[in-house]
Protein backbone atom coordinates (compact mmCIF):
# COMPACT_ATOMS: atom_id res chain seq x y z
CA UNK A 1 0.00 0.00 0.00
CA UNK A 2 1.51 3.72 -0.87
CA UNK A 3 1.45 6.36 1.81
CA UNK A 4 -1.66 7.71 2.68
CA UNK A 5 -2.13 11.63 3.29
CA UNK A 6 -3.17 12.75 6.16
CA UNK A 7 -6.33 14.63 5.74
CA UNK A 8 -8.93 16.82 7.52
CA UNK A 9 -11.73 14.73 6.84
CA UNK A 10 -10.10 11.77 8.66
CA UNK A 11 -9.43 9.33 5.78
CA UNK A 12 -6.25 7.92 7.91
CA UNK A 13 -8.51 6.98 10.14
CA UNK A 14 -11.16 5.28 7.45
CA UNK A 15 -9.92 1.15 8.23
CA UNK A 16 -10.64 1.98 12.12
CA UNK A 17 -13.44 4.58 11.88
CA UNK A 18 -15.43 2.58 9.77
CA UNK A 19 -14.72 -0.92 10.67
CA UNK A 20 -18.35 -1.73 11.47
CA UNK A 21 -18.86 -1.30 7.83
CA UNK A 22 -15.89 -3.38 6.40
CA UNK A 23 -17.94 -6.31 5.55
CA UNK A 24 -20.60 -4.44 3.32
CA UNK A 25 -17.15 -2.29 1.61
CA UNK A 26 -16.14 -5.97 1.08
CA UNK A 27 -20.07 -7.27 -0.07
CA UNK A 28 -20.02 -3.71 -2.31
CA UNK A 29 -16.82 -4.75 -3.71
CA UNK A 30 -18.00 -8.36 -4.52
CA UNK A 31 -21.54 -7.36 -6.32
CA UNK A 32 -19.76 -4.47 -8.22
CA UNK A 33 -17.25 -7.28 -9.47
CA UNK A 34 -20.10 -9.28 -10.47
CA UNK A 35 -21.75 -6.65 -13.01
CA UNK A 36 -21.56 -7.32 -16.35
CA UNK A 37 -18.02 -5.64 -18.35
CA UNK A 38 -18.23 -3.78 -21.78
CA UNK A 39 -17.93 -6.63 -24.67
CA UNK A 40 -16.06 -4.70 -27.18
CA UNK A 41 -14.00 -1.90 -25.43
CA UNK A 42 -12.74 1.41 -26.90
CA UNK A 43 -9.09 2.19 -26.75
CA UNK A 44 -10.23 5.77 -27.75
CA UNK A 45 -12.66 5.68 -25.13
CA UNK A 46 -10.19 4.11 -22.46
CA UNK A 47 -12.89 2.39 -21.60
CA UNK A 48 -11.79 -0.03 -18.61
CA UNK A 49 -14.08 -1.23 -16.19
CA UNK A 50 -13.16 -0.04 -13.17
CA UNK A 51 -12.20 -2.98 -10.56
CA UNK A 52 -14.70 -3.73 -7.88
CA UNK A 53 -12.44 -3.22 -5.05
CA UNK A 54 -11.59 0.43 -6.58
CA UNK A 55 -15.06 1.00 -7.01
CA UNK A 56 -15.95 -0.11 -3.53
CA UNK A 57 -13.25 2.03 -1.72
CA UNK A 58 -14.48 5.56 -3.88
CA UNK A 59 -17.82 4.83 -2.79
CA UNK A 60 -17.26 3.64 0.83
CA UNK A 61 -14.80 6.46 1.37
CA UNK A 62 -17.11 9.01 -0.35
CA UNK A 63 -20.00 7.54 1.85
CA UNK A 64 -18.26 7.98 5.18
CA UNK A 65 -17.88 11.57 4.25
CA UNK A 66 -21.19 11.94 3.78
CA UNK A 67 -21.45 12.57 -0.19
CA UNK A 68 -23.54 9.40 -1.26
CA UNK A 69 -26.68 8.46 1.09
CA UNK A 70 -29.52 10.86 0.48
CA UNK A 71 -27.50 12.78 -2.25
CA UNK A 72 -28.19 13.62 -5.88
CA UNK A 73 -25.21 11.86 -7.53
CA UNK A 74 -24.05 11.97 -11.12
CA UNK A 75 -21.13 9.29 -12.91
CA UNK A 76 -19.71 10.88 -15.63
CA UNK A 77 -18.26 8.91 -18.02
CA UNK A 78 -19.88 5.76 -16.24
CA UNK A 79 -19.55 3.36 -18.73
CA UNK A 80 -21.38 -0.23 -17.54
CA UNK A 81 -21.87 1.78 -14.49
CA UNK A 82 -20.03 0.75 -11.69
CA UNK A 83 -19.93 3.28 -9.83
CA UNK A 84 -23.42 4.39 -10.20
CA UNK A 85 -25.23 1.20 -9.25
CA UNK A 86 -22.56 1.03 -6.53
CA UNK A 87 -23.66 5.02 -5.41
CA UNK A 88 -27.86 4.03 -5.65
CA UNK A 89 -26.75 0.50 -3.34
CA UNK A 90 -25.31 2.90 -0.74
CA UNK A 91 -28.64 5.19 -0.57
CA UNK A 92 -28.19 7.64 -3.05
CA UNK A 93 -31.26 9.43 -3.34
CA UNK A 94 -30.85 10.07 -6.97
CA UNK A 95 -28.28 8.63 -9.39
CA UNK A 96 -27.58 10.22 -13.11
CA UNK A 97 -25.13 8.02 -15.36
CA UNK A 98 -23.91 9.79 -18.61
CA UNK A 99 -21.68 8.05 -21.25
CA UNK A 100 -21.22 8.24 -24.42
CA UNK A 101 -21.51 4.88 -25.80
CA UNK A 102 -24.79 3.19 -26.63
CA UNK A 103 -23.52 -0.27 -25.93
CA UNK A 104 -21.81 0.52 -22.44
CA UNK A 105 -25.04 2.20 -21.38
CA UNK A 106 -26.83 -0.69 -22.70
CA UNK A 107 -25.19 -2.74 -20.30
CA UNK A 108 -25.12 -0.73 -17.81
CA UNK A 109 -29.14 -0.58 -17.89
CA UNK A 110 -29.02 -4.17 -17.19
CA UNK A 111 -26.76 -4.20 -14.84
CA UNK A 112 -28.88 -1.65 -12.63
CA UNK A 113 -31.47 -4.05 -12.95
CA UNK A 114 -29.61 -6.52 -11.92
CA UNK A 115 -28.56 -4.74 -8.87
CA UNK A 116 -32.34 -3.70 -8.05
CA UNK A 117 -31.57 0.21 -8.42
CA UNK A 118 -32.80 2.92 -10.39
CA UNK A 119 -30.31 5.25 -12.68
CA UNK A 120 -31.41 7.62 -15.10
CA UNK A 121 -29.14 7.22 -18.10
CA UNK A 122 -28.30 9.67 -20.48
CA UNK A 123 -26.64 8.85 -23.07
CA UNK A 124 -24.04 12.53 -24.19
CA UNK A 125 -20.84 13.84 -24.50
CA UNK A 126 -19.92 15.70 -20.73
CA UNK A 127 -21.21 18.68 -21.83
CA UNK A 128 -25.54 18.26 -22.25
CA UNK A 129 -26.39 19.45 -18.27
CA UNK A 130 -27.99 22.88 -18.61
CA UNK A 131 -28.09 23.25 -15.00
CA UNK A 132 -27.74 20.75 -11.62
CA UNK A 133 -28.76 20.34 -8.46
CA UNK A 134 -26.08 17.51 -8.35
CA UNK A 135 -24.68 17.03 -5.07
CA UNK A 136 -21.62 14.84 -6.18
CA UNK A 137 -20.02 13.42 -8.89
CA UNK A 138 -18.17 10.17 -8.82
CA UNK A 139 -16.09 9.31 -12.25
CA UNK A 140 -13.36 7.04 -13.60
CA UNK A 141 -12.55 9.07 -16.34
CA UNK A 142 -10.49 8.52 -19.06
CA UNK A 143 -6.92 8.52 -17.87
CA UNK A 144 -5.75 10.89 -20.67
CA UNK A 145 -2.94 8.52 -22.09
CA UNK A 146 -4.68 7.85 -25.33
CA UNK A 147 -6.35 11.07 -25.83
CA UNK A 148 -4.19 13.86 -23.70
CA UNK A 149 -6.44 16.32 -21.33
CA UNK A 150 -9.26 13.63 -21.53
CA UNK A 151 -9.52 13.92 -17.90
CA UNK A 152 -9.43 17.30 -17.42
CA UNK A 153 -12.21 17.72 -19.60
CA UNK A 154 -13.70 15.53 -17.08
CA UNK A 155 -12.58 17.20 -13.99
CA UNK A 156 -13.72 20.55 -15.23
CA UNK A 157 -17.06 19.53 -16.32
CA UNK A 158 -17.68 17.79 -12.87
CA UNK A 159 -16.88 20.80 -10.66
CA UNK A 160 -19.30 22.72 -12.61
CA UNK A 161 -21.92 20.53 -12.41
CA UNK A 162 -21.26 19.88 -8.14
CA UNK A 163 -19.74 21.08 -4.86
CA UNK A 164 -18.04 17.70 -4.46
CA UNK A 165 -16.06 15.50 -6.66
CA UNK A 166 -14.41 12.10 -6.82
CA UNK A 167 -11.99 11.38 -8.97
CA UNK A 168 -9.27 8.68 -10.36
CA UNK A 169 -6.29 9.74 -12.07
CA UNK A 170 -3.16 8.10 -13.13
CA UNK A 171 -0.41 8.67 -10.19
CA UNK A 172 2.72 9.94 -11.33
CA UNK A 173 4.44 12.80 -9.21
CA UNK A 174 4.11 14.84 -13.03
CA UNK A 175 0.19 13.93 -13.03
CA UNK A 176 -0.21 14.86 -9.30
CA UNK A 177 1.96 18.42 -9.95
CA UNK A 178 -0.58 19.16 -12.83
CA UNK A 179 -4.04 18.08 -11.07
CA UNK A 180 -3.10 20.12 -8.24
CA UNK A 181 -2.12 22.97 -10.78
CA UNK A 182 -5.38 22.88 -12.68
CA UNK A 183 -7.35 22.43 -9.53
CA UNK A 184 -6.01 25.21 -8.43
CA UNK A 185 -6.83 26.80 -11.55
CA UNK A 186 -10.44 26.32 -11.71
CA UNK A 187 -10.70 27.38 -8.04
CA UNK A 188 -11.20 24.47 -6.62
CA UNK A 189 -9.22 22.21 -3.53
CA UNK A 190 -7.53 18.90 -3.14
CA UNK A 191 -9.11 17.87 0.35
CA UNK A 192 -7.84 14.18 0.24
CA UNK A 193 -5.81 12.07 -1.90
CA UNK A 194 -5.31 8.08 -1.57
CA UNK A 195 -3.27 6.04 -3.43
CA UNK A 196 -5.04 2.75 -4.95
CA UNK A 197 -3.96 0.00 -6.95
CA UNK A 198 -5.57 -1.21 -10.11
CA UNK A 199 -5.76 -4.31 -11.72
CA UNK A 200 -7.09 -4.51 -15.20
CA UNK A 201 -7.12 -7.88 -17.15
CA UNK A 202 -5.52 -7.48 -20.91
CA UNK A 203 -7.66 -6.05 -23.08
CA UNK A 204 -6.28 -3.99 -25.76
CA UNK A 205 -3.19 -5.29 -28.04
CA UNK A 206 -0.84 -2.51 -26.97
CA UNK A 207 -0.97 -4.01 -23.63
CA UNK A 208 1.96 -6.28 -23.06
CA UNK A 209 1.04 -8.08 -19.78
CA UNK A 210 -1.82 -10.26 -18.46
CA UNK A 211 -2.85 -8.14 -15.52
CA UNK A 212 -1.67 -4.87 -15.74
CA UNK A 213 -0.74 -3.26 -12.11
CA UNK A 214 -0.63 -0.01 -12.01
CA UNK A 215 -1.27 2.78 -9.31
CA UNK A 216 -4.19 5.52 -9.32
CA UNK A 217 -4.71 7.98 -6.91
CA UNK A 218 -7.99 8.59 -5.73
CA UNK A 219 -9.13 12.46 -5.28
CA UNK A 220 -11.65 14.02 -3.39
CA UNK A 221 -12.34 17.62 -4.86
CA UNK A 222 -14.01 20.58 -3.52
CA UNK A 223 -15.34 23.27 -4.74
CA UNK A 224 -15.25 26.75 -3.29
CA UNK A 225 -18.73 28.21 -2.91
CA UNK A 226 -22.06 27.01 -3.13
CA UNK A 227 -23.31 24.96 -5.87
CA UNK A 228 -24.55 26.61 -8.82
CA UNK B 1 -38.98 -1.23 -24.85
CA UNK B 2 -37.86 -0.55 -21.27
CA UNK B 3 -39.45 2.68 -20.89
CA UNK B 4 -40.73 5.02 -23.71
CA UNK B 5 -40.82 8.20 -22.01
CA UNK B 6 -38.37 9.95 -19.73
CA UNK B 7 -39.00 11.47 -16.14
CA UNK B 8 -39.74 15.20 -15.72
CA UNK B 9 -36.76 15.67 -13.16
CA UNK B 10 -34.59 14.32 -16.04
CA UNK B 11 -35.86 16.50 -18.66
CA UNK B 12 -35.28 19.42 -16.47
CA UNK B 13 -31.13 19.02 -16.61
CA UNK B 14 -30.97 17.95 -19.85
CA UNK B 15 -29.54 20.83 -22.59
CA UNK B 16 -28.77 20.89 -25.98
CA UNK B 17 -25.46 20.29 -26.43
CA UNK B 18 -24.91 22.64 -29.44
CA UNK B 19 -26.61 25.54 -28.01
CA UNK B 20 -26.59 25.02 -24.35
CA UNK B 21 -31.25 25.57 -24.08
CA UNK B 22 -33.16 23.67 -22.33
CA UNK B 23 -35.37 20.93 -24.49
CA UNK B 24 -38.64 19.59 -24.76
CA UNK B 25 -40.36 16.50 -24.88
CA UNK B 26 -42.32 16.31 -28.44
CA UNK B 27 -43.83 12.95 -28.88
CA UNK B 28 -41.08 10.70 -28.44
CA UNK B 29 -38.87 12.95 -29.29
CA UNK B 30 -36.24 16.31 -27.08
CA UNK B 31 -36.33 19.18 -28.91
CA UNK B 32 -34.21 22.01 -28.31
CA UNK B 33 -36.06 25.39 -27.39
CA UNK B 34 -33.59 27.49 -29.03
CA UNK B 35 -32.46 25.76 -32.18
CA UNK B 36 -34.73 23.02 -32.76
CA UNK B 37 -32.40 20.41 -33.37
CA UNK B 38 -33.99 17.08 -32.13
CA UNK B 39 -32.44 13.96 -30.07
CA UNK B 40 -34.20 10.79 -30.21
CA UNK B 41 -34.81 8.62 -26.81
CA UNK B 42 -34.20 5.36 -27.31
CA UNK B 43 -35.16 2.64 -24.99
CA UNK B 44 -35.73 5.48 -22.80
CA UNK B 45 -32.21 7.00 -23.02
CA UNK B 46 -32.19 10.41 -24.22
CA UNK B 47 -29.43 10.62 -27.11
CA UNK B 48 -27.74 14.27 -26.47
CA UNK B 49 -25.38 14.28 -29.29
CA UNK B 50 -24.51 16.84 -32.12
CA UNK B 51 -25.01 15.61 -35.27
CA UNK B 52 -21.02 14.71 -35.96
CA UNK B 53 -21.20 12.58 -33.17
CA UNK B 54 -24.08 10.01 -34.08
Amino acid sequence: MGKRASSPTGWTKCGRAISGDVVRKKQLEIILQKLSPHPSPSAELEQYMTPGGVAAALLQLANSQGDIAGKVVCDLGCGTGRLAVGAALLGAERVIGVDVDPTALEIAEQNAARAGVDIEWIRGDVNEFKRADTDTVIQNPPFGVQRRGADMVFLRKALQLAPVVYSLHKATPKNRAFIAERVKEMGAKITDRLELWFHIPRQFKFHTRRVHRFKVDLYRIEKGGKKW
Amino acid sequence: MAREKISQKLLEILACPVCKQGVELKGDELVCAGCGRRYPIVDGIPHMLPDKLR
